[in-house]
């Protein structure tokens, strides 16, 4: 007789006669098996699926469910259809039987009056098959997710963790290594996209803001070229948002933009409209008629500092040491120049106005950072523009004939209606630009255009106005650009696309 | 081996039924299970219990010549017998089952009744056994 063995398997023992099934058991478990009993076919079908079982030994004639019925069922059960079947059953009475039953997919057969020895051999056997069945499976487990990592990668739209194989690494066999690599590999290509992705999103955004900045930096020397030719400040800003009003107004009736518009976009347009198209324009067009166009330039370059604080105050940004280095780096550029140029160490009315103007940048700094916040996402750009600017006309222009007397300069279209038409399309294309940069790189990073626009601020200045400009600017330009490498463009959230397929 | 009517003399021969239990099916089913007496005791009991009703399956199945239900309590009763050592009641009930299986049943009344008394004197003479001494 054999002695108990350490062994870890749990057996199911299906017969519906209490003997059978107590001899059953007591071989079973001096075996070293775990035994469960169930004292018919039904009773051993729930039992199959309320627990895992390793080998069933089986009897075949039962009332009710018999032995081929449980057998059928497992078999058509992709959860059972692996658990080994041993039929116990007298083969020289039950032959036809035992027949059937290893047709049907029993493993093997076990007489009644069994010996332990081959009670012992039968369960070794099926076992054994079923642990290689089990690997088998747990490798086929793997690598369907091995493939279907492979599929996602192949679709190009992934994430490393949306893989979710770090775990199949583990293992030490061919298919961990494998799979090793290919997260090794998928992982490279992921960041080599990302960087190339950054390097692109940093370079449109460096492009987008020197653009704003040279087109904004114009405004001021041309609002004071229309000042000095005539040009009331309301009056010109009514005529500006109504150019506006109308361009964009044209353009996304056009495009079909007004589609998606929905009547309670309203409240946001009407502060928006106060904030930029009122407050903004009348403030720019009265400081562009007091004071000089470098100045204007000069306070301009606040704006960076007054998002980046609202913009962290508000959590719309990460608010890091290394952007407020980099707006430092901007700001002390444009001193170095505008320190150069601009005499500032008598006190006078030049400090008066320069404080004055504060206002400007702060405008400006809270409607970029309320556009970001606030700006329904399905709310496009130019049709939000064309009615806040329209609305903000019919605002304007009872002002402007109560205060200025007259909405127009003069009473022919003289030198400064034509600089006020130039003035309109260039504000019309700014305006634009601006707010796709601001959506592109986020508030922060944009508001580095008021450095560019303070240097082109200067340079238009120098151009149309024939201010003088220091050699120093270079140096200028050069801490101008390392700000903007160091505040860089808000993250881009979106997944990554690698256009390439491996397998075509 | 006790001496058996033959079965097609039933109705001419009063029915002795004999009542040795092999002892060496109890060795073989006592190793079986490890050779503790007190689970050999166990199962004599159970065999105790379920041989009556066995028995009474059969009974009503051949009233209501329902062969079906007596085949399968031939089935258990015919290797349970035989663990037990009641090697002529499993014998009995191997015929009886394959009667059952075959439909040749004209006879099949008269076996169970056979059975029936195989069955009283094999569970009587389990029952004055004693496990230690096996």
């Amino acid at each position: 007789m054999s002695t108990p063995i350490e062994n870890s398997a749990n057996v199911l023992i299906v017969d519906d006669s209490l003997i059978s099934r107590k001899k059953l058991r007591s071989a079973v478990r001096r075996l070293g098996y775990d035994a469960d009993l169930a004292e018919g076919g039904a009773e051993g079908l729930e039992a199959l699926a309320a627990k895992d079982y390793d080998v069933v030994l089986l009897d075949i004639v039962m009332p009710g469910v018999d032995g081929f019925d449980v057998l059928r069922a497992m078999k058509d059960d992709p959860q059972l259809r692996d658990i080994p079947v041993v039929v116990v059953s007298s083969l020289e009475e039950e032959r036809d039987s035992v027949v059937q039953a290893i047709e049907m997919g029993a493993e093997d057969f076990l007489p009644k009056d069994f010996d332990p020895v081959l009670l012992r051999a039968r369960l070794t056997a099926s076992l054994t098959k079923k642990e290689f069945r089990d690997q088998e499976k747990e490798y086929l487990v793997r690598v369907e997710r091995l493939t279907a990592a492979a599929e996602i990668v192949e679709t190009g739209q992934f994430k490393p963790e949306s893989l979710q194989i770090d775990d199949l690494r583990e293992h030490k066999d061919a298919l961990g290594q494998l799979a090793a690599v290919f997260t090794g590999m998928a992982g490279e290509i992921y960041q080599r996209e990302l960087r190339l992705r950054k390097m692109i999103h940093a370079l449109q955004g460096i492009i987008l803001v020197i653009t704003v900045g040279i087109l904004w930096g114009s405004t001021p020397a041309i609002s004071r070229l229309a000042a000095n030719a005539g040009a009331t400040p309301l009056a010109l800003a009514t005529w500006v948002n109504l150019f506006l009003a109308a361009s964009y107004i044209s353009i996304a009736a056009a495009r079909g933009q007004f589609k998606t518009f929905k009547l309670k976009y309203i409240g946001f347009l009407a502060i928006w409209t106060v904030i930029a198209a009122i407050l903004q324009r009348v403030v720019l067009l009265f400081l562009a008629g007091q004071i000089e166009a470098t100045l204007l330039a000069l306070v301009a370059t606040f704006q960076g500092f007054i998002v980046f604080v609202f913009a962290s105050v508000t959590r719309l940004e990460k608010a890091t040491p290394q952007r407020l280095i980099g707006l430092t780096f901007g700001l002390v550029g444009v001193f170095v120049v505008l320190f150069d140029k601009l005499d500032l160490s008598g006190a006078g009315s030049g400090w008066w106005w320069l404080v004055l103007s504060l206002s400007l940048p702060t405008l400006y700094a809270i409607e970029w950072v309320f556009v970001a916040a606030k700006k329904p996402a399905d709310l496009d750009f130019l049709p939000a523009i064309g009615v806040m600017m329209l609305m903000s006309s019919f605002i304007l222009a009872p002002s402007a004939i109560l205060v200025e007397g007259s909405l127009f300069f003069s009473d022919t279209f003289g030198r400064a209606e034509w600089i006020s038409l130039i003035l309109c399309v260039v504000i019309a294309f700014t305006m634009i630009t601006s707010f796709k940069l601001v959506d592109l790189a986020g508030p922060v990073f944009a508001s580095q255009s008021a450095y560019a626009m303070t240097m082109a601020g200067i340079g238009w200045g120098m151009l149309l106005l024939g201010e003088t400009l220091s050699s120093t600017a270079w140096i200028a330009v050069a801490l101008i650009v390392v700000g903007l490498l160091l505040v860089s463009p808000k993250p881009d959230n979106t997944e990554i696309v690698i256009k390439r397929s491996f397998t075509k | 081996m006790v001496q058996t009517a033959p079965l097609g003399s039933t109705h001419n021969l009063e029915y002795i039924p004999p009542m040795a239990i092999d002892q060496n099916a109890l060795k073989k089913l006592l190793d079986l299970v490890g050779g503790d007496p007190e689970d050999l005791a166990e199962f004599i009991e159970d065999f105790l219990e379920i041989a009556p009703t066995l028995v009474a399956d059969m009974q009503a199945g051949v009233t209501a010549h329902d062969w079906d239900k007596v085949r399968i309590a031939a089935h258990t009763l015919k290797s349970n017998a035989k663990d037990l050592g009641a090697l002529d009641l499993s014998d009995l009930s191997k015929t009886l089952e394959a009667q059952c299986k075959a439909g040749d049943t004209d006879t099949s009344g008269a076996l169970v009744d056979q059975i029936a008394q195989q069955s009283t004197a094999d569970t009587a003479a389990l029952a004055e056994i004693d496990p230690a001494t096996i």
